[in-house]
């Protein structure tokens, strides 16, 4: 999709280094710390947005996958992890079952839910060609092999299709009875696509060489600029990270599991880190919404 | 004491730091068009074939053309299309904490590939032309000779590829088998083996490296995120009931091995016999950039 498609308020829209710094903050901040409540807001926020990004199709992918993995992840912890001092119960092998345990293993169920969740998230605003934007500057010619084979591979695809359908007129392979021989079809298939990948890689290769393909700094187009709204929201995203390294580092807020599980800290300081941490979260979906009810209100004034 | 987030973020950075080693190494050899295009080819053809199968799980091709990439271009290059194949068909299939590890198995099978068979023989394993049209696999497996020429330690060398071509017009009435074992372990030793008993090794590494590389680097990081205890017996539990899933790869990697192998190296061969795709992995910089800035 390209940059003008998108609604230019919206988290998608916005320049791919506060994308990569949210994502990056959110699933690191999630796994460092364990925090049972950060844990619950990270869930809970992920959760809304994949829902709003997605609806029906989110809410299956949370329900038919995600809660089946989380609950299997909240049992094995208990199950397999015995330390902790508050005995439960024994299981049948004679180890016992704690409840710190059983916290861990349900925030550890949490941080799994709320970092794939991130992830479908990010695979759903973050295309392919953001990061290669990144890499790009970092490491051209790695950028530019990934760039074009995510190219080739529908390019590949189109051409096998042409071929099965050139096979198909000379009489070979069409309906074939068995699967053996439709598996002989389709290797055939493959191996005429691989011949005719490799002969016109070497027409692409000499093309780059004459055009001179390494003989200067690549230079990268991209659509992407730092607008003051990108700016911004990298300023905010980078202080309110920071905020919650500091409450960890300086101690003063702290979370353990084992041997018993406390939460140190005094209140002020855990509800002033659970604000900034719902702020964090909530960024994109405020964003997003934001924009939609700005449009909205800007429709109905038509 | 780790608790279990760190042990994950713990390996996804050393994971990252060598998967940068390689990187850096590549970009600072300063690649040629050439091999930049091979690599993205296949990378791309082993994202392809990935994306066919995608309603088989663990069916997939990803792992027998990183081995073939391994086998004709090298250790580098073969970790390289790994890692790459990895993470682009991840795009298609969605990126998550799993990434870095997929990139890392399969990196590391393209790399030992490399390492074991790059440049050891002859690039083919097999005496078939490739005429474009897949040879039936057991005519294949019958049709070759037990010894091939000597061409590594041959004085005046023929090109391997003529060679082969010319061993697969011999072959084309197929002879029936002589399971000469003994003879088969001699010519082992020396360095020249049948293409049949090259072709079983591809396959049998293939085998073993999706079982013991690919297949536990990629369990173990469920464990890494779904556990909090990082025990043996853990470890035992969760590669155990990977081992099926892992079983069925590695089965898919020698049926693809043994049926892409022979005429994907063949073809190879081919265009590095015609073009010089694959050789002189070295760019002459210098002359080339004050050709073009004295132009």
């Amino acid at each position: 999709m390209s940059q003008e498609n998108r609604p230019p308020g919206s988290f998608e829209a916005l320049h791919p280094v506060p994308g990569f710094a949210f994502f990056g903050l959110v699933v690191l901040l999630t796994v460092l710390y364990m925090h049972p409540v950060m844990l619950g807001v990270s869930f809970c926020c992920a959760a809304a947005w994949a829902l709003y990004l997605r609806r029906g199709r989110a809410l299956r992918f949370i329900l038919t996958l995600l809660l089946p993995v989380m609950l299997l992840a909240a049992v094995l912890n208990p199950a397999f992890n015995h330390r902790g001092v508050t005995i439960l119960f024994y299981l049948f092998t004679g180890n016992p079952v704690t409840a710190e345990s059983l916290y861990y293993g349900v925030a550890g169920a949490l941080m799994i839910g709320a970092v794939l969740l991130w992830f479908y998230c990010y695979n759903l605003v973050m295309p392919s060609d953001k990061l290669l934007w990144l890499l790009g500057r970092a490491v051209p010619t790695l950028a530019l092999v990934l760039s074009m084979a995510l190219r080739l591979v529908p390019h590949y695809t189109a051409q096998a299709k042409r071929v099965a359908a050139a096979r198909a007129g000379l009489g070979l392979g069409r309906t074939a009875a068995s699967v053996v021989a439709r598996a002989r079809e389709g290797l055939s298939i493959l191996s005429v696509v691989t011949t005719w990948a490799l002969e016109s890689a070497v027409g692409t290769a000499d093309s780059m060489a004459s055009r001179g393909f390494g003989t200067g700094r690549r230079t990268a187009y991209s659509t992407y600029h730092m607008t003051r709204r990108s700016w911004l929201a990298l300023a905010f995203l980078v202080l309110a990270g920071a905020a919650c390294v500091v409450f960890f580092a300086t101690g003063a807020v702290s979370v353990a599991y084992f041997p018993r599980f406390e939460l140190g800290g005094a209140p002020l300081a855990q509800a002033a880190l659970c604000v900034i941490w719902c702020a964090l979260c909530a960024f994109p979906l405020v964003l997003d919404l934001a924009e939609e009810v700005s449009w909205r209100s800007s429709r109905l004034r038509i | 004491m780790l608790s279990q987030a760190n042990y994950y973020l713990l390996s996804v950075g050393i994971i990252l730091v060598a998967l940068a080693v390689m990187v850096v190494r590549f970009e600072g050899r300063r690649p040629r068009a050439r091999e930049v295009v091979t690599l993205s080819v296949l990378t791309a053809l082993a994202v392809a074939g990935r994306a066919a199968f995608f309603m088989l799980p663990q069916f997939k091709p990803v792992a027998a053309i990183v081995i073939i990439a391994g086998v004709a271009l090298g250790a580098e290059s073969g970790f390289l299309v790994g890692a790459l194949a990895a993470f682009t068909s991840n795009f298609l299939f969605g990126q998550g904490p799993w990434t870095p590890f997929q990139m890392l198995g399969f990196g590391l099978v393209g790399m030992l590939a490399g390492l074991l068979f790059h440049g050891r023989w002859p690039l083919s394993v097999s005496g078939t032309a490739g005429t474009g049209q897949l040879p039936h696999c057991e005519a294949e497996m019958t049709g070759q000779r037990i010894h091939e020429p000597q061409w590594d330690s041959c004085p005046v060398s023929p090109d391997p590829a003529l060679g082969s071509f010319a061993a697969a017009r011999d072959n084309a009435e197929p002879e029936g088998h002589s399971l000469d074992i003994p003879g088969q372990i001699a010519a082992l030793m020396a360095g020249r083996q049948s293409s049949r008993l090259r072709l079983a090794l591809l396959c049998i590494f293939g085998g073993v490296a999706v079982v013991a590389i690919y297949g536990p680097i990629v369990d173990a990081s469920y464990l890494l995120m779904f556990s909090e205890s990082l025990s043996s017996t853990t470890l035992v539990a969760v590669l155990a009931s990977g081992l099926p899933f892992n079983l069925i790869h590695a089965a898919a990697t020698v049926f693809f091995l043994l049926v892409l192998a022979p005429t994907m190296l063949e073809k190879l061969e081919r265009v590095r016999m015609k073009f010089g795709l694959f050789t002189g992995q070295k760019r002459e910089t210098k002359r080339d950039e004050a050709a073009v800035r004295f132009k």
